[in-house]
């Protein structure tokens, strides 16, 4: 196994005769360093109160000519973390990410952690995703060859999550997965392309995941894709197959049998632009089609947490809380138009999808959406958008889930250095079963001030009522068992921009609201913070 | 402990590297052998810039602010780009969201070239933090001379001021 440390002393080794010519390089430093002090959060647990953390991340980047060496070393480091709490909160300070990569204009070479992507996320995606607080890179090596016909990708990797997760602070250990992948690219007349994917995942191959027992052994995935980007200049056309091959410990046969199960997946994205108008057509079909791995809870000293080696497009909007995206099959068009190529835009996007779901069974889903947006004095803006989505039942007594949402924003600049914004959405929901009936209100309202280019001030207000059922904005809400649980949160933050961005400084201040956050059908529960937050990042 | 000693030595090392060509005093460009695609499906070489003064502006779909400032880059870029000024955008949603961002580059009428960096590497590299919109400012040698993260009202002030400097150099 390729270690850390060994890919360091290789990465120093290929750096010596980069610093011999040192007077051609560039050298950059990007510091972070995040100091909270956590109050109580009212969510119920006591487990995550009333402690401070120092996290501190260090990115080193070294350029010359094609050949770059990135380094990425993370620190946390808890006071008076709650000793109760399981998994605990540990102290860690460690090379995170490291990387040395040659890239010429044929040739390409990446060793140590690097992103993937082939297609549209469908085969592999492996990326950074902030929203669920999620930094995964593959540890190995990747090589693409390129010339005017053809673009070779090849790569072989460890998977690699940053182990410091940036939402629950706990330490996460790595999954031990080697994903493997192969992309072979043709490039056809008028900037067509056509392309190959293969994609080979062993899970957990040395055992040192205790969480593999609910892994493949292994899984596979093949697929072809097309894309015409640009047809005769009025718009695109993308069409990708995938088919995926998983491959279990039989559960039934005490023999080394394996059970296979089967999935695949289809995405075209069709986009048509006319004179004023543009119209987005996007069909996704996807069945029993998911990736995704486990990292290790490690005798529970580690927290354990499911990773995503796919993100498929879900067509639908990132702020949905959208928790299948694995067989699910329908349709979007979205349409936006700019009467006379003016200060107006109007847009309007209806999607429909019947979804699979095991608990539940089949749904039927439509989101409608409608919204303008105006310009005014050059850099105002306003925007408002509405729209309706629901789940629907195919038969008596099943879930529902209903959505009525405005979503606004406006900005107005005030003078020739100043500016006010206001945004936020409301969420009007009903959910409701044969055992539960619950309506409730979810939102965000932000009202900021900016001083360019020095200064931001915004104060924040969110509410989420939903495990009250209820639409009434209390500040808290009183469980059975006498707990009390925030549904109003208010905070206030100051940025500070000194040294043309060398300096940022950001200070936060009060509560602010969590939830249930979704990225491609991967979904993770934020939960809210409570306290003092300051940020500075210093680039040098 | 052997992993914390090889980082200490790679640390060094990298300090060394980093004392000895200063970004003030390097001659060298930042792009190195950056490629990224574009939206026709073009290799684009962000080397092949070289001699002229490039504003590299990364930007999401979902972002607002993002938005707001890029028609702003977008007058800039028409009214210098004959002295040499050229305004690179570099979208990072990914690939999941590219049917999207072609119709946000056509919804706001974007004229300027837009670069996809499917697999996050050049964000990374510039913007390890994933700041939007985050703007890095090249001078004719590819040096970076400017960054500037987040927009507010009058920043494409600063922006400009900025890019006449280099200009007129």
């Amino acid at each position: 196994m390729i270690s850390r440390s060994t890919l360091a002393l290789v990465s120093a080794l290929l750096l010596w005769p980069l610093s011999a010519r040192a007077l051609e390089s560039t050298f950059e430093i990007t510091q972070t360093l995040l100091l909270d002090y956590h109050v109580d959060n009212s969510d119920l647990t006591e487990l995550n109160d009333n402690y401070a953390d120092i996290r501190n991340r260090l990115n080193l980047n070294l350029s010359a000519d094609d050949l770059t060496l990135s380094m990425r070393f993370d620190t946390a480091t808890f006071i008076r973390s709650p000793g109760s709490a399981v998994p605990p909160y540990l102290d860690r300070y460690g090379l995170e990410k490291i990387s040395a990569r040659y890239l010429g204009k044929s040739f390409q070479l990446s060793l140590g952690d690097f992103y993937a992507s082939f297609g549209r996320g469908i085969a592999l995606r492996i990326s950074k995703v902030d929203e669920l607080g999620q930094d995964m890179t593959l540890l190995g090596v990747k090589t693409r060859v390129q010339t005017d016909l053809v673009r070779l990708t090849a790569l072989a990797g460890l998977s690699n999550p940053t182990n410091n997760d940036g939402v629950y602070e706990k330490t996460l250990a790595d999954p031990y997965d080697l994903v493997t992948g192969l992309q072979t690219i043709w490039y056809l007349p008028n900037t067509t392309r056509l392309w190959l994917h293969g994609v080979g995942i062993f899970f957990d191959p040395l055992d040192l995941n205790d969480q593999s027992h609910s892994l493949p052994k292994q899984a596979f995935s093949a697929g072809a894709g097309f894309e015409a980007p640009d047809l005769l200049d009025w718009g695109n056309l993308y069409a990708e197959f995938d088919w995926l091959g998983k491959q279990f410990e039989s559960v039934v046969s005490s023999d080394e049998q394996l059970d296979i199960s089967h999935g695949y997946a289809v995405y075209l994205g069709w986009n048509l632009f006319l004179h004023d108008c543009s119209v987005l057509v996007e069909f996704k079909s996807y069945d029993e089609y998911d990736l995704y791995t486990w990292t290790s809870s490690d005798g529970r000293k580690h927290y354990n947490e499911r990773i995503d080696y796919i993100r498929p497009p879900t067509l639908e909007p990132l702020e949905m809380e959208i928790a299948n995206n694995r067989d699910v099959t329908g349709a979007k068009i979205r349409m936006d138009w700019r009467p006379g190529g003016a200060d107006t835009l109007l847009f309007a996007s209806f999607a429909g999808f019947v979804a699979g779901d095991m608990s539940a069974g089949d749904r039927g889903i439509y989101h409608v959406r409608l919204g303008a947006e105006q310009n005014f004095l050059r850099r105002g803006r306003a925007k408002l958008a509405v729209g309706v989505r629901e789940e629907q039942p195919d038969y008596a007594g099943a879930e529902y889930r209903g959505l009525f949402y405005v979503k606004s924003s406006l900005k107005i600049p005030l003078g020739m250095r100043h500016g006010l914004d206001i945004h936020g959405f409301n969420w009007w929901a009903d959910h409701h079963n044969a055992l539960s009936d619950a309506k409730y209100l979810k939102g965000e309202w932000t009202l900021g001030y900016s001083w360019a280019p020095l200064l931001g001030l915004a104060v924040i207000l969110g509410y989420d009522t939903e495990l009250s059922g209820s639409r009434s904005l209390e500040t808290f809400y009183t469980t059975q068992d006498g707990k009390e649980l925030r549904q109003v949160f208010l905070a206030g933050s100051l940025n500070i921009n000194l040294l043309n961005s060398g300096l940022v400084f950001r200070v936060l201040a009060g509560h602010i609201r969590g939830g249930i956050k979704c990225v491609a059908g991967g979904c993770r529960f934020i939960p809210p913070f409570s306290g003092v937050r300051v940020e500075a990042v210093i680039r040098l | 402990m052997t992993r914390i000693a090889l980082s200490l030595l790679l640390i060094l090392a990298l300090a060394c590297a980093g004392c000895a060509g200063s970004r003030s005093g390097s001659r060298d460009s930042a792009v190195g052998g950056i490629a990224l695609m574009d939206l026709k499906g073009r290799q684009v070489q962000l080397q092949d810039f070289r001699g002229k003064v490039v504003l590299l502006s990364f930007w999401g779909s979902h972002c607002d602010p993002c938005h707001l400032e890029l028609p702003l880059l977008q007058d800039l870029w028409k009214r210098h780009r004959d002295r040499g000024f050229e305004l690179i955008s570099i979208n990072v949603d990914g690939t999941d969201a590219e049917s999207t961002v072609r119709q946000v580059v056509r919804r706001y009428r974007y004229t300027f070239p837009v670069l996809l960096d499917q697999e996050t590497e050049v964000v990374s590299r510039f913007n390890p933090k994933l700041d939007l919109p985050y703007n890095v400012l090249l001078d004719r040698d590819g040096r970076v001379v400017f960054v500037h993260q987040g927009y507010r009202t009058g920043d494409e002030a600063k922006m400009e001021r900025e890019v006449l400097k280099l200009l007129s150099r």
